[in-house]
Parts: structure tokens; C-alpha cells; sequence
């Protein structure tokens, strides 16, 4: 039988156990055939030691480690090489005694069992570590099957890669490891019990492992945790919830331990949906002081925004909407007049300042799916860093809305982009254009340059242009009424009165569109506004 | 040009242009240049060229307001995000690195809110614009105080006083003046330039420091400045008014 020891490894030395587990390892009566490290290039002397003590050093990148997939690759490598026995081993695990690795490999093989563990201890009595150790290493050895969920719930999967042995190839058959930073042991004894299988646990092979106790590893241990349980609620779901440990007399002592493991448990279950919240939040508390302090409008919410949000809550809809103006911020804005009786000016900071607000979700989602939550937190970092944009805020400019209607325009690729088969992304895109062109007329040419991308690559995908058509027409849908009221007002069915003078352009040039014009509109359409209007 | 040129470099926020250009060359360098990420520049770049060269297309000049182009900026800002991530990882190898990244992040941070909150301050501390805000107040004040609107026409409601370019609220008092806002905090309009061609003349005409006789108009109020006689307002009424 060929058995393989490994430890990947990461500036081993200064958890300060280093030399004491090679030591350990070498003392113990049993035929190792390899004896690997894995380092992700370590900055200590882990590697110079390791070679001292007889052992075969592998180097990798350190972003390029992963606990699932580079024990995954381990594996097969030594199925390739006709191993059947693979142990690994955490850099901060002391075996115990000399007997510690053949009563776990002795076991391993010994049972119909396709890896097994052995038991860790604590060498401190009154540690958070060893109290929670207690419910997941009894005293007696025994093999799980699926049929004992009902009496272990998640202990069933629990196996530790800390200290576990496995049997190479039927590992090699189920996959292998999945891609994981945490709980790559327990992903695949769960697979195996699924697959029929069986696991075990052994509580003769004893080996120390001790946790940092300092306040911040705790909580990035319960983040860990957290976080590993949020991605696969599968295994809650399918085992139950992680099952509380023994009551104990000394709970006064981890009282606090505990709480920071538990903060950190639950920040990391719910830190992907709390996270933009907090972002959001942030921003009201920075923006409702200048909300409340800049109280003098600036020229153009004055002579028209806020008139036009205190007609629009007043009902009087002759001058709550008008062609100059694309009515989504005024009316928004009148929304907020109409429900809290607030003056127009106060609704229009309002309305600029909750679009740049929810602007934080499109973001950080869309940035979360295309490039992970550490870029999606730093972009929505960036993003409040924006302190230009975040004036709009309080100005009660229509920019805001813009802003918003971009970032959903970038949400909606996103989700195309990586679930173009649900409809989700199909209706944010919707959204999104409708936004853009109700925000502000000059957006039009970039809606409709996204619209011409968006059907390129809709055509290209399905072969067909039902979706690109499904997405005109609930556009079309939703600017309808906008579209019928120009159309009443200028004549043309446009977002606003500079496309009305492009239109009737286009219209005069190709004569069969005449039935686009309205002969009889309400106010005649004019030849455009000056340069220095534009300016405003 | 350089004017335009300085606008939309401006306009491509600066702060974090350093950012944005470093995320993308070490994306391309460290092949993880994804076809989204073309896409999304792509996006922003059509975005900014449009915001760009949108007065050009209408009117053939070449000129671009700032504020045209920040509406796009967030589209740039994941691969500014890579790039700050980057560049933090470099620094934080090193001690002296971490204390500089740091101080670099406290400067940003500080820099940023105090960027977020200065046309508030201004506006608070600035004495000459206390000053003005104060007066504009003040005026407003005074003319919503003396305005009675006429029985006949409290109202611009009629169509002939609406123009597809320029928006007006119908409202009254019509107040001439260069301080925009008062005419909207006296709770009427400022007055639409066009209403000269309809024959509508202003209710209120409001100048500052050059006090005159206006034909057809009384004055009606008239505020000293507090600095020295530096501002003064004057506020005509159109006669015949109630």
C-alpha cells in the first residue's frame, strides 16, 4: 500500500508549531512512501525547514490556492502515480503520539470507508476550541452513513482535511475535491454519503490543534463558517442546522470567544446581502445633513423641477409635465410632494437623492456576479468616493435618475450576460432604457446605441430576434404614455422636443414616416433651443 | 479646444482615472480580460464620447459640460476597484507601504467628503454668499408679501403662453430678475424671456445695485446692504396691480 502525507502550507513558521509537527511526523511507525508540502510561497523559513527534514516541496502561487481544488489535483496526482492512501495534514496539527497515523490508516482500511478523521484536542480545558470540539470528536471511533442524519444532523458530513485520511481512488471517482476556500472535507464527505458511501471517524488517532483565540481570528474563523454556509445551503438543508454544543459549567470563560465567533458566523451568512445595505445606509447619513442644509435651489430646479413636483402632486398635470423637460425626476419628486407635503425643492433633493442611493444595489450585484464580493465592495467603495456624482444628491438635478438608469443598464448585462436564460436580466434591461430616456432626452442616442449591442448579441445568441422584439415592445410599453403626450403636445410620439426637431427632419426627408406627425399639435414645435439655453 | 479638452478630462473624474487605467493593464497583463469587460468599456466610452460631442451634433461647437459625463463614471469604477485592489496589495506587503496606504486612504477620504460637502459650506460659511442667500430671502419675502394676485389672471393657464423649449409654471407673481430663484421662493416664476413676444410683462422686476426708474413700474421696497453698501436690492412693482 503506497500512503502520501501532505501539508499545504503558508508561513508555517510563525504559527510556531512548525518544526514540533515535522517532528512529529517523523517519529511515527508507520511507512510514508511521500512526504509533501504544498507551499503557497511562503515569505518564512517554512520551505528551507521543511527540505531539512526530509520532505518534498512544492511551490505555488499564492493566489492560485485553493483548500478544494489544489488537494483535488494533489489527488489525482497520486492516483496517477498509483498511491491509494492520502493523509493530509493541517501546518499548526501536532500528532499526538507515535501510533497516530497507523491507527488512523489501519482504520481507514479496516472499515468500508472511503476517508475517516481523527480526533483533535484542544490543550486548553476552558477554550472555546475545546468546548466545541467536545460534540464533533466523541471518545468513541464510528462510520457514518446518510441513514444516521437523523441522529447526527451535520455531523453526519463533518470530516476535517485538519487530520483525514482517504481512500485515493474512490476520491479520484467521485471528483474529488470541490473549489473552496473553506469546507472542501465536508463538501466531499457529503458527496460521498450521497453516493452511498460511508465515512468514519476515528478517536484512537489524537492529534493537538489549536486555534488562534485572538479576537479577530475568531470572527474570520466564524465568517468562514458563516460564509461556507451560505454558499451550500444544500447542506443545511439536507442535514439540519450546525447543532449547539454541550452546556458546560465554564461557559462564563468563552462567553466572549464565543459571541466574537458568532459574530462573525452571522456577518459571514448574511455579509453579501448586508454589505450594500450598509453602503446605502452611508450614503443617507452623508447625504440628509447636506439634504437639509442646502436649502436654496440651484436655477433649473427652481424654474422648473420644483414647480413642476408641486404641480404634479397638486393633479395640476398641464404643468406637472412638459416636452423640454423628460418627466421621471419631476414626478418622482411630485410622488414624495404628494405623500409627505413637502416643498418642491425638498422633493427634488429627495428624489436625486434616493435614485444615487439604490444606484449602490445595480452596482454591487452586477459587480458581485461578473467579478466577485471583495471587487464589488471595493467598486461600491469607490462608487460613494464619487463625491462629484453624490452632489447630485442634494442639488435635485435630474443627473441622479441618470445614474441610477446607467447602473441598471449594467446590472441587466451582467445578469444577461451570466443567466441569459431567465428573465430577469431581459426586464432590468427594459428598465433600464425606459429609465434613461425618461431621465433625460439627451440619453436617447446612448439607449439607443445599447439597444442596437443588446440585439447584435441577442441575434448572435438565439438565432432569432423574438427576445430583442419582446424588449421593444415593453420599452415602447412604458414610454407610451410619454410618447402620446409629446405626440399630443409637439406632434411627434418622441421622449422629448429635440428629438420632435429630429423627427420632423426625418419625417420631411422620407415622406411615408408622415404618419408619425400629429397636423394638429397642441404647441407649435419650434426650431430648437439656444446654445445658451443648452447650458442651463 | 484646450477648454474642451480639460472638460472632458474632467469629466473622466480624475481621481480615480489612475485606478481605472492601472485595473485594466494588469487585467490584460494577467489575461483575465474578460468579453464583459469589453462590453463595459465599450459602454462607458461610447457613453463619454456622446456626452462629449452631444452639443457639437446640435449645434457644431465643440463643448461639453462635466457633469454630462460623471453620469457614466460608475461604469468604469469595477476596473478602478481592481486596480486600488492591486496597488493596495503591493503596498501592503511592506510596513512602510501600509502606513503609506494609510495615509493615502485617509487623504482620499478626507478629501472626498470635504469635496461632498463644500458647495454646502459655501453656502454657510461663505459670508458674501450668506449674505446674498439672506437678501434673496429676503426679497422673496417681501414680494410675497405685497402680491395680491388680479381676479382676472392669477393664472398663466392658456396655451398660448406655452413654448416646447422653455418651461413655464403658470404661476404668478412674474418676477424680472438676474437672481433666478427668487422668482420660484416667492411663490411664483422667474419670467420667461418669451413672454416680451406675447406682451406679458412682469408683476415684479428685481435689480441689484443700479437702482432706476423702470416705466410703468413703482418701487416698492428697497434693502440697504449690510457690507459697506456693497449690495443693494431694488424691487419694482408693475403698476396697476392690486
Amino acid at each position: 500500500m503506497k500512503i502520501a502525507l501532505v501539508i499545504p502550507t503558508l508561513n508555517a513558521v510563525k504559527r510556531g508549531v512548525w518544526k514540533e509537527v515535522l517532528t512529529a511526523v517523523g517519529q511515527q511507525g508507520i511507512q510514508l512512501d511521500a512526504k509533501i508540502v504544498v507551499d503557497s510561497s511562503s515569505t518564512d523559513q517554512t520551505v528551507p525547514i521543511a527540505e531539512v527534514y526530509g520532505w518534498q516541496v512544492f511551490r505555488i502561487k499564492r493566489q492560485n490556492f485553493n483548500h478544494g481544488t489544489t488537494r483535488a489535483k494533489i489527488v489525482r496526482c497520486l492516483h496517477w502515480r498509483g498511491y491509494d492512501t492520502v493523509i493530509f495534514l493541517s501546518q499548526d496539527v501536532v500528532l499526538s503520539f507515535p501510533g497516530a497515523l497507523k491507527k488512523l490508516v489501519d482504520y481507514l482500511w479496516s472499515n468500508d470507508i472511503v476517508g475517516c478523521y481523527g480526533k483533535q484536542l484542544s490543550m486548553h480545558e476552558h477554550s472555546l476550541d475545546a468546548w466545541q470540539r467536545e460534540r464533533c470528536y466523541p471518545n468513541f471511533s464510528h462510520t457514518k452513513k446518510l441513514r444516521d442524519v437523523s441522529r447526527l444532523q451535520l455531523l453526519t458530513p463533518f470530516c476535517s482535511n485538519a487530520f483525514a485520511a482517504w481512500k485515493v481512488a474512490p476520491v479520484v471517482k467521485l471528483g474529488g475535491f470541490p473549489k473552496t476556500m473553506f469546507g472542501e472535507d465536508m463538501l466531499l464527505a457529503s458527496k460521498i454519503l450521497n453516493s452511498g458511501g460511508s465515512i468514519g471517524y476515528c478517536a484512537n488517532a489524537i492529534a493537538v490543534h489549536e486555534h488562534s483565540c485572538m479576537p479577530w481570528n475568531l470572527f474570520l474563523r466564524g465568517k468562514a463558517i458563516g460564509y461556507f454556509h451560505r454558499e451550500h445551503p444544500e447542506l443545511l438543508e439536507q442535514f439540519g442546522k450546525p447543532a449547539a454544543p454541550f452546556k458546560r459549567k465554564d461557559f462564563i470563560y468563552i462567553a466572549l470567544p464565543f459571541a466574537i465567533k458568532s459574530f462573525g458566523y452571522l456577518y459571514g451568512s448574511v455579509r453579501e446581502k448586508v454589505v450594500p445595505w450598509l453602503f446605502f445606509l452611508l450614503l443617507w447619513v452623508l447625504l440628509l445633513p447636506a439634504i437639509i442644509l442646502y436649502d436654496f435651489p440651484l436655477r433649473d430646479v427652481a424654474d422648473r423641477y420644483a414647480p413642476m413636483a408641486e404641480a404634479f402632486a397638486a393633479g395640476d398635470w398641464q404643468f406637472a409635465f412638459h416636452p423640454r423637460v423628460t418627466p421621471l425626476m419631476p414626478m418622482l419628486a411630485g410622488i414624495i410632494v404628494r405623500i409627505f407635503s413637502f416643498d418642491g425643492h425638498l422633493a427634488c433633493k429627495l428624489a436625486g437623492a434616493v435614485m444615487l442611493t439604490c444606484g449602490v444595489f445595480p452596482l454591487y450585484w452586477g459587480c458581485k456576479r461578473m467579478y466577485g464580493f471583495v471587487i464589488a465592495v471595493w467598486t461600491v467603495a469607490l462608487y460613494i468616493g464619487c463625491s462629484y456624482i453624490f452632489r447630485f444628491g442634494y442639488y435635485g438635478i435630474r443627473e441622479g435618475g441618470a445614474v441610477f438608469g446607467v447602473l441598471l443598464l449594467f446590472w441587466a448585462a451582467t445578469k444577461l450576460c451570466r443567466h441569459p436564460e431567465t428573465w430577469g436580466g431581459y426586464l432590468g434591461f427594459v428598465f433600464a432604457e425606459a429609465i434613461l430616456l425618461t431621465v433625460r432626452g439627451d440619453l436617447a442616442l446612448f439607449a439607443a446605441v445599447t439597444f442596437v449591442i443588446f440585439a447584435f448579441w441577442d441575434l448572435i445568441r438565439h438565432r432569432h430576434p423574438l427576445r430583442t422584439l419582446g424588449v421593444a415592445v415593453l420599452t415602447l410599453l412604458l414610454l407610451s404614455p410619454l410618447l402620446a403626450y409629446n405626440y399630443r403636445m409637439i406632434g411627434y410620439p418622441v421622449a422629448e422636443f429635440r428629438q420632435g426637431i429630429v423627427m420632423r427632419a426625418v419625417c420631411k426627408r422620407f415622406p411615408k414616416l408622415a404618419f408619425l406627425n400629429n397636423p394638429k399639435p397642441l404647441i407649435k414645435l419650434g426650431n430648437g433651443m439656444s446654445r445658451e439655453d443648452f447650458d442651463e | 479646444m484646450s477648454d474642451f479638452v480639460t472638460t472632458v478630462f474632467r469629466g473622466l473624474y480624475p481621481p480615480f482615472l489612475f485606478f481605472f487605467v492601472w485595473g485594466v493593464v494588469t487585467k490584460i497583463w494577467e489575461r483575465k480580460w474578460h468579453k464583459f469587460d469589453t462590453l463595459l468599456l465599450a459602454a462607458f466610452l461610447i457613453f463619454e464620447l456622446l456626452a462629449a460631442s452631444q452639443v457639437w451634433l446640435f449645434y457644431g461647437e465643440l463643448s461639453t459640460s462635466k457633469r454630462y459625463m460623471w453620469i457614466a463614471v460608475p461604469l468604469y469604477l469595477p476596473f478602478a476597484a481592481r486596480g486600488a485592489l492591486g496597488i493596495w496589495s503591493l503596498l501592503k506587503k511592506s510596513y512602510k507601504g501600509r502606513i503609506f496606504a494609510f495615509l493615502a486612504t485617509a487623504a482620499l477620504v478626507a478629501t472626498t467628503v470635504h469635496n461632498f460637502y463644500m458647495p454646502v459650506t459655501k453656502e454657510q460659511s461663505s459670508s458674501k454668499r450668506r449674505y446674498l442667500r439672506r437678501l434673496s430671502l429676503k426679497t422673496a419675502t417681501a414680494i410675497h408679501k405685497t402680491w395680491t394676485p388680479p381676479p382676472d389672471a392669477a393664472r398663466l393657464t392658456d396655451l398660448r403662453y406655452m413654448r416646447c423649449d422653455q418651461y413655464q409654471s403658470g404661476k404668478r407673481p412674474l418676477v424680472q430678475t438676474d437672481w433666478l430663484r427668487v422668482g420660484y421662493l416667492s411663490g411664483g416664476q422667474t419670467y420667461p424671456e418669451f413672454f416680451r413676444d406675447l406682451n406679458i410683462p412682469p408683476d415684479y422686476i428685481v435689480v441689484m445695485n443700479n437702482g432706476k426708474n423702470f416705466p410703468g413700474y413703482i418701487r416698492i421696497a428697497m434693502f440697504p446692504g449690510d457690507s459697506g453698501g456693497k449690495y443693494v436690492v431694488y424691487i419694482y412693482k408693475r403698476k396697476g396691480l392690486p
